[in-house]
């Protein structure tokens, strides 16, 4: 089984302040490769909140770092304020613009994404219904008309660590009318990105 | 009167009622509102104060700013056939997502807020280059062109805003074609649209509208 070894070989911990949407697979990855990275996941839904997303990470980072430990963020650019945060931190992120392209890579994300897709993980899938009425709510013909006015299918992504979410996902594409599609995908880019942002880190002395 | 029409009007976009909203618009006719005055004194009016109001509610949601923009849309689409005389179009805009970014329900609220103000849209859709929109606005001698940015990377990107201007000035329109810009990221930063390469920037559907109107009357003037 191909690893990630890192260096040095006896890193110093990390503490990785992330989103929970790939929580399974990330700490999948963690535990698989031995990296000494501890973590802190935020609710998945906080990036259809940007203040609430803000106010959590920053004090999410300023506890960690009030403990004397060392970061590492797992986050997109999710926030128009994120690479600010980052440096009042002193931190730096994962690579990528959200998780699915940390998840699929940006070439697939922008292929399917140009077709229509609406790409849905388990976390969402799970919690699609509160979720999508707390940001649209509750009139069904507005919602269909929001999501139809953009996306063609829901992208169901499924990773080797979910659990069966099929009638979570069938429902949430009755929920907005749209067909529903699978793909399942591995975890070697993800595993690449988080292997590069915890390098990355502790090459940094801060 | 009028008062009581955009208080139900305004009462049925809240609660995202496209239906009753019209039924509205049609007793405000029914009782001797003609529609220039459904326009102008009726939905534009009640498109404010409804953008104020959910502004201020902390459980307003996505889809009343939404219904607000496409009732208000639709209502002076289906208003402007019965015009006495055609409506004298303000001016034209191209507007489109950013490169790169694929969000369009901002870009949305502001078309409908725009329609309502007479002024002329060419929607070019999501991830539009640079030159697409420097094209486009030349083909249909567009006064501005609204770039609309969901991400930090993409308001500030290669083929973003920055490389309209970059265009704009190396084809000498900067004269001509004013650019202005909004979005998430510029509310967070206010500063953002000049980084962006902007003349003006709006941090809602409403104001966005109405910005853009002036831009175009700084370039007709």
């Amino acid at each position: 089984m191909k690893t990630f070894t890192l260096h040095p070989d006896n890193q110093p911990p990390l503490t990785m302040v992330g989103c929970g949407i790939l929580r399974k697979e990330t700490d999948f990855l963690i535990e698989k490769n031995g990296w000494n990275v501890h973590t802190h996941f935020l609710d998945s839904a906080l990036h259809n909140y940007l203040n609430k997303l803000s106010t959590e990470l920053n004090q999410a980072l300023a506890e960690h770092e009030q403990r004397g430990e060392k970061t590492v963020v797992l986050y997109g650019g999710c926030h128009p304020l994120m690479e600010t945060y980052l440096e009042k931190h002193h931190t730096c992120r994962t690579h990528g613009q959200n998780c699915i392209v940390m998840l699929i890579g940006y070439e697939l994300f922008m292929l399917e994404l140009e077709k229509g897709a609406y790409f849905l993980l388990e976390d969402w899938a799970l919690t699609w219904e509160p979720m999508i009425t707390a940001c649209f709510g509750m009139n069904m013909t507005v919602i269909r008309e929001i999501f139809h006015s953009s996306h063609k299918y829901l992208l169901a992504l499924r990773t080797p660590c979910n659990s069966d979410f099929i009638e979570a996902a069938e429902a949430a594409a009755r929920f907005v009318d749209l067909p529903l599609q699978w793909l399942d995908v591995g975890l070697d880019h993800l595993e690449s990105v988080l292997a590069d942002a915890i390098q990355r880190r502790l090459a940094e002395e801060q | 009167m009028l008062e009581s029409y955009i208080q139900s009007y305004n009462e049925a976009v809240f609660d995202t009622d496209k239906q009753a909203a019209l039924e509205v618009v049609d007793n405000a006719l029914s009782d001797g509102l003609s529609p220039e005055d459904v326009v102008f004194k009726l939905v534009i009016p009640a498109v404010e104060a409804m953008m104020g109001r959910i502004e201020k509610d902390p459980d307003s949601n996505l889809a009343q700013h939404f219904m607000t923009a496409q009732i208000a849309a639709d209502v002076t689409e289906r208003m402007l056939e019965k015009f006495e005389q055609p409506p004298e179009v303000v001016g034209r805009v191209i507007i489109g997502a950013a490169h790169g970014d694929l969000h369009s329900l901002g870009k949305r609220i502001v078309i409908g807020c725009l329609k309502a103000l007479m002024v002329e849209v060419i929607d070019l859709g999501s991830n539009i280059s640079a030159e697409q929109f420097v094209a486009a606005a030349l083909a249909e001698q567009a006064q501005v062109i609204a770039v609309s940015a969901m991400m930090a990377h993409t308001a500030l990107g290669e083929n973003g805003s920055r490389q309209v201007r970059a265009l704009l000035r190396e084809q000498g329109l900067e004269d001509r074609i004013k650019l202005a810009v909004g979005g998430a990221p510029y509310r967070f930063d206010p500063e953002l649209y000049v980084k962006a390469g902007a003349d003006a920037w709006a941090p809602d559907g409403v104001t966005a509208a109405k910005v853009i109107v002036q831009l175009i009357r700084e370039v007709k003037s």
